[in-house]
């Protein structure tokens, strides 16, 4: 991948101010997300994996500009989004889209299918209506659901055509890149392969790139070039994903990668069982964000300074003092 | 197998009645769960498993779903002509139920305490200083760090995965027999599920109960349980050890449901997708119900329900598909 990426992401953070104690007298920091730092090709596949609180949903919501960052940027196509405004909103707004978890709720029940995959492009481009058809027909086709379809209401569909909706309604207006935020987690596993077939197909045909955030890390391995493994706001590990799942070398990955059941009663597993859960955003341990959890800990350093992320040969990156030269 | 299985349901029934038609969510099952083993019952939306569990302690939404035939045994015992109260006693204590999420089957405004030992003073009645004692004891089990202080703290003090501990200790405070497990780790986040299947483990080795696990995740199948019991539509397509079940599936509903997950290490190519989708429940289903979507279906598969056979001589893997009819 030797042009130029789609999408760059430098030293992105979002802090928010809560107030919490008696009254709400104490103001505190949460620090959502801090320092990220990835790049995405055309036709790509990024994943961004975590346990819940590492920041997936917040990144999310960055890259689609619906929050703005506290520092750093989010360059699409060479622009900061976030300095956007007018025509060339608009066209960002129709250049990437998103596909979430559930389509029962992100499809308003009230709304012919045809106007609901209409709307992107209603609301972005300018088009005569002869064209909204053709283009709305074209994205139905695409998803494998047919042109009678368009006339139809949400509830007459089962959730994974609904699935199939909301991602006609994404590629309508020919996106470069989609963010899916668990797009199958709601699905049921007959037909959940068959959404992740179609995710393949549309890649291959329109060259789209991804931004995938999944917790079945099944599914992110079968979707994803590369991998960014988060934890607590942070980029813990980040390389190729068939590298970083064949050997992971942050621990917090390894441990993941160890509690991941893999779906085959013959496959032995190394298992390392992390204590604790993920601590709270609000009051993150010193030091290494991880140390508290970690069975590879090295004591003193990891409990009072955070490891940078360093890069290491073939885009890998890893942010742990094991890895400290 | 000399000894009797522990759990013993043989051409078990339930209909559901509504305006839209009357179904059976359970059509006829028979399986047994040995004592000290885990059963896995798999099976997507719709295929009946929670409802195979909710008879089992006859815990049915009243008026709506009828047990209509068969029989449930708990140690030779038939549960199902039970008096309401007789079978009270026998929900909790030998017979306990873990659900999918502990934010709704705690009290918020109980301290966790108070509820394991509402379980233990309704089974085993003491005085209050020895139930507060084997409150603490019961966390301790389920490896809660500081059980002595956490006795007093609400759900809401407690993060998911130590809620979900709690209704595990309450599950095991009576010593059951069996546990029924309703997907208990859905809301879990990776790391912490597999903290709590190895937490079910070793329960299990350390007081020998039997667990009845109710997931779609073949994941936890595979690591979890030894005998497992594949549910489509009502009904049991294949049953059988899982080693044998995930080398071998009898069924093209277990073996197409097994490749359409991708797999952790790896792998190219299209995933196996099974075309179409379930039916609904009310759906009248000539013949197999699976034969709309079968790659292999035949004209007899559509008109007739093909028998449960045994798939191999050894008596312990059966389906319930044409194809292995034919074997």
């Amino acid at each position: 991948m030797s042009d130029t990426p789609i999408l760059e992401v430098e030293n992105l953070s979002k802090h928010f101010d809560v107030r919490t104690g008696l009254f709400g007298r104490e103001k505190r920091t949460v620090k959502a997300v801090s320092g990220l730092n990835f790049e995405i090709g055309a036709g790509e596949t990024l994943a961004l994996v975590g346990e819940s609180g590492c920041g997936k949903t917040t990144t999310t919501r960055l890259l689609l500009r619906l929050q703005d960052p506290t520092y750093g940027s989010v360059r699409f196509q060479g622009q900061d989004i976030h300095q956007l405004k007018g025509a060339d909103l608009r066209t960002f707004r129709s250049r990437v889209q998103a596909v979430f978890q559930d389509p029962w709720s992100s499809i308003n029940p009230r709304v012919r299918i045809r106007d609901f995959v209409a709307e992107p492009l209603i609301v972005n481009e300018k088009l005569t209506s002869a064209e909204v058809d053709k283009r709305v027909l074209g994205a139905l086709d695409a998803v494998g659901l047919r042109p009678a379809d368009a006339n139809k209401y949400p509830h007459e569909f089962s959730g994974g055509q609904r699935q199939r909706i909301a991602i006609a309604s994404a590629i309508v207006t020919h996106p470069r890149l989609i963010i899916l935020d668990e797009p199958v987690s709601g699905l049921d596993v007959s037909i959940r392969s068959q959404i992740i077939n179609l995710f393949k197909d549309l890649q291959a045909e329109y060259g789209l790139s991804y931004i995938l955030v999944a917790h079945d890390l099944a599914t992110t391995r079968y979707l994803s070039d590369r991998v960014a493994v988060m934890y607590l706001g942070s980029i813990v590990e980040y390389g190729a994903t068939d590298d970083v799942f064949d050997s992971p070398a942050h621990p917090y990955t390894e441990a993941l990668l160890s509690a991941a059941l893999s779906a085959d009663p013959q496959a032995k597993r190394n298992e390392i069982v992390l204590t604790g859960e993920v601590p709270s955003p609000l009051n993150p341990p010193t030091g290494c964000a991880f140390h508290p959890r970690c069975h590879r800990s090295l004591g003193e350093v990891c409990q009072q300074r955070a490891p940078a992320l360093n890069i290491r040969d073939q885009g890998r990156a890893v942010s742990c003092h094991l890895f400290d030269d | 197998m000399a000894q009797p299985p522990l759990l013993e349901v043989k051409d078990l029934k339930v209909e559901i009645s509504t305006k839209a038609g009357s179904f059976f969510p359970v059509n006829g099952h028979n399986f047994t769960v040995n004592a000290g083993e885990t059963l896995g019952i798999v099976g997507e939306s719709g295929s009946g498993k929670s409802m195979t569990a909710m008879s089992l302690v006859r815990l049915l939404p009243k008026h709506a779903a009828h047990i209509r035939s068969g029989s449930v045994r708990l140690n030779g015992r038939e549960l199902l002509t039970l008096t309401e109260p007789e079978m009270r006693r026998v929900r909790g204590s030998e017979i306990a139920m873990i659900l999918q999420d502990p934010q709704t089957s705690l009290n918020p405004s109980f301290t966790v305490g108070e509820q394991i030992s509402e379980a233990l003073r309704l089974h085993s009645p003491g005085p209050r200083r020895t139930l507060r004692e084997r409150a603490i004891d019961a966390l301790r089990k389920v490896k809660v760090a500081a059980p002595e202080h956490r006795v007093d703290a609400y759900p809401s003090e407690l993060s998911g995965g130590m809620r979900q501990r709690v209704v595990g200790a309450i599950a095991i405070s009576c010593q059951p027999k069996i546990i029924i497990a309703d997907e208990p780790t859905t809301s879990l986040d990776v790391t912490v599920q597999a903290q709590y299947l190895r937490l079910l483990r070793e329960l299990q080795e350390e007081t020998g109960t039997a667990i009845l696990f109710i997931t779609h995740d073949f994941g936890i199948v595979a690591n979890l349980c030894h005998r497992i019991v594949v549910m489509y539509l009502g009904r049991i397509v294949e049953s059988g050890p899982v080693d044998k079940i995930f080398a071998r599936p009898a069924h093209p509903y277990t073996e197409a449901l097994i490749d359409a997950v991708p797999k952790l290490h790896g792998q190219d190519g299209r995933l196996r997708t099974i075309p179409g989708q379930p039916p609904a429940p009310t759906d009248q289903i000539q013949g197999c119900p699976f034969a709309p979507r079968c790659e292999y279906a035949e004209t007899r598969c559509l008109s007739d329900l093909p028998p449960t056979v045994q798939v191999d001589g050894q008596g312990d893997h059966s389906a319930s598909c044409w194809r292995v009819v034919d074997q």
